[in-house]
């Protein structure tokens, strides 16, 4: 264990990962504007230009934008060790993420060659330059917990996530120079997915919890057995599916599989929420347990018979089952992390500098005022609303209008919350500046 | 024989344990428990702090020769969290639920961070740099069985 760069002081500046949760929910904004002005169509394919701009907007721009945001202040904290000139990288790849996500929706919606560069460029250079920027902790090997370890495997998913989408876009490009015929194959779209679904966004989210809710939540911990093989086994699984295609009877199997051990993992956590000590109310909890449900109904709806899907979703079992993923599983999930990261790095800051000047610890506002419960709560309402108006789109797609306002509202306020815990934290800001040591 | 993380993980959900008692007393509006469970998790996280900032630190501070980093973070950190365990005896009190909820939720997060910290870099580094880990252990759980002894 190197301890020569360790710091527990290194907290990148409070903007970093707030810059990021922000444009995540400004995403999410654009995202329901485009659903309610592109309307009823939308809901047809899982192909058709639109619904991958919207699909984007949700994997690009939120649920990525969200965990890069945190991991910044996540490295620190779990590693000992933060990025190494984190503004600078953050300010570059946050930026190019940005600009890369708004080309890559302009290139679905209107298809040009400029939008195409832009979304190629930005893209792969402020993915790699996060990546590259992470990694150079990750290999430092300062924590050897299992929490580092998933973290490690979640950043290699994303790294063949990104190659992958790099390669779609530059696809007309290239073929000319490079022999990349096989990328126009439908499976490596559902790898793609599969890789960015399961290894980068659920295996991270897994990798945090092993750490996150046993502590915050004071629940028992994971079982060690999980903990230590279900990261490894998940992401092999993952690979294996560039040899077994998604589509083929072996691929079939691996998803399966993948599927079931992943509930595995769903279950668990739904199990140390029912052991949680803690009596206080927490919309959080809520959160992560409608996320588990859903996840396990979602693994009963895959094994449904296609006739199901014929009757009652006009046949688009692969869009349902996305849409339930992402929306019900993944978003859920990265709500109830920012009802506790919001005010928690709002606090964390504040109380890094009363370190320097202890009397001003007497200005800190407390984790709830930063975040109200009951403004929690108003977002766990505001989520289940835009849930159950998405499922009845995705059962009759003219409802589209209700689940586009349903998730205007929901951001809207999420915005509004994270927000309003970084003007508080100004206030302190000025408090504790002007406070005569 | 455990090894100093362990011991050391292990006081720390201890420490939860009392602090949940406490709060959940409190939220079923059981002033009197609530009392009882917090002094007993004051008495432990007080010892707790002091095992470290008298035995664990400056034992990890002479075998790596670091005096501003980590340790320091610690202490500074110690010293936030007697101020809330503080504010959080005047709410209890004043039978203030409100108050006592607010603060217990900040010293929760400020605890739960601080022990991550702690039970994945501080402890595990401690166990392999100092010298004889064991007879430091000794000393540890000695300085915590003082509490258990008085009682």
């Amino acid at each position: 264990m190197n301890i020569a760069n360790l710091s527990f002081s290194a907290l990148p500046a409070i903007s970093v990962p707030f810059r990021y949760f922000i444009s995540a929910n400004v995403f999410l904004i654009l995202a329901a504007l485009l659903i309610l002005f592109a309307g009823e169509p939308l809901g047809l394919s899982r192909w058709q230009p639109m619904m991958l701009a919207v699909t984007h907007l949700f994997t690009l721009g939120f649920v990525s934008m969200v965990m890069m945001g945190a991991i910044y202040q996540f490295l620190p904290v779990i590693g000992g060790v933060g990025i190494a000139n984190v503004s600078t990288v953050a300010t570059v790849s946050h930026s190019l993420h940005t600009l890369g996500t708004l080309a890559l929706t302009w290139n679905f919606i209107l298809p040009s060659t400029l939008a195409q560069i832009i979304a190629m460029s930005a893209l792969g250079i402020g993915f790699t330059g996060y990546i590259f920027s992470v990694i150079q902790v990750l290999v430092k090997k300062l924590s050897q917990g299992q929490t580092i370890i998933g973290i490690r495997l979640a950043m290699l998913s994303l790294i063949f996530v990104v190659l992958l989408g790099l390669l779609f876009i530059a696809q007309s490009y290239l073929i000319p120079y490079v022999d990349i015929r096989f990328i126009a194959d439908k499976n490596y779209t559902d790898l793609h997915a599969l890789l960015g679904g399961f290894g980068w966004a659920g295996l991270l989210i897994l990798a945090v919890s092993l750490q996150i809710i046993p502590m915050f939540h004071v629940t028992p911990s994971f079982p060690k057995w999980l903990a230590k093989y279900l990261p490894a086994m998940l992401v092999l699984l993952l690979l294996l599916l560039f040899v077994f295609k998604p589509n083929s009877v072996a691929g079939q199997f691996v998803i399966a599989f993948v599927l079931v051990l992943y509930s595995v993992y769903n279950v668990a956590f739904l199990k140390l929420f029912k052991q949680r000590k803690r009596k206080v109310v927490d919309t959080s909890v809520s959160f992560w347990q409608f996320a588990g449900v859903s996840f396990l109904a979602l693994v009963c709806l895959y094994f449904f018979p296609d006739a199901f899907y014929q009757q009652v979703f006009a046949g688009n079992k692969a869009l349902l089952l996305s849409a339930l993923f992402i929306y019900f599983y993944l978003v859920s999930i990265i709500e109830a992390m920012l009802l506790k990261i919001t005010p928690f790095l709002t606090y964390t800051h504040l109380q890094n500098l009363c370190l320097a000047d202890f009397s001003a610890m007497s200005f800190l506002p407390h984790m709830h005022e930063l975040l109200l419960k009951k403004h929690g709560q108003v977002l766990f309402k505001l989520h289940l609303v835009s849930c159950f108006f998405l499922l009845l789109t995705m059962a009759a797609t003219g409802y589209y209008f209700l689940f586009a306002l349903a998730l205007l509202a929901e951001f809207s306020w999420l915005l509004f919350l994270i927000t309003r815990s970084l003007y508080l934290y100004r206030i302190c800001l000025a408090k504790i500046k002007n406070n005569p040591l | 024989m455990t090894s100093i993380p362990e011991f050391m993980t292990a006081k720390h959900r201890e420490c939860d344990e009392f602090f949940i008692a406490a709060e959940n007393a409190i939220t079923q509006n059981n002033w009197a428990l609530a009392k009882d469970s917090f002094k007993q998790f004051s008495e432990e996280l007080d010892l707790h702090f002091q095992a470290e900032e008298n035995i664990l630190f400056p034992e990890f501070e002479q075998a790596t020769g670091i005096t501003q980093g980590p340790t320091q973070v610690m202490r500074g950190e110690h010293q936030q969290m007697r101020a809330l365990v503080a504010d959080l005896l005047q709410a209890l009190s004043a039978e203030d639920k409100d108050a006592y909820i607010g603060a217990s939720e900040t010293l929760m997060v400020l605890m739960q961070q601080h022990n991550m910290k702690e039970e994945m870099m501080l402890y595990p580094m401690t166990q392999q740099r100092v010298p004889a880990p064991d007879a430091l252990l000794t000393r540890v759980v000695e300085h915590c069985q003082t509490l258990e002894n008085s009682e």
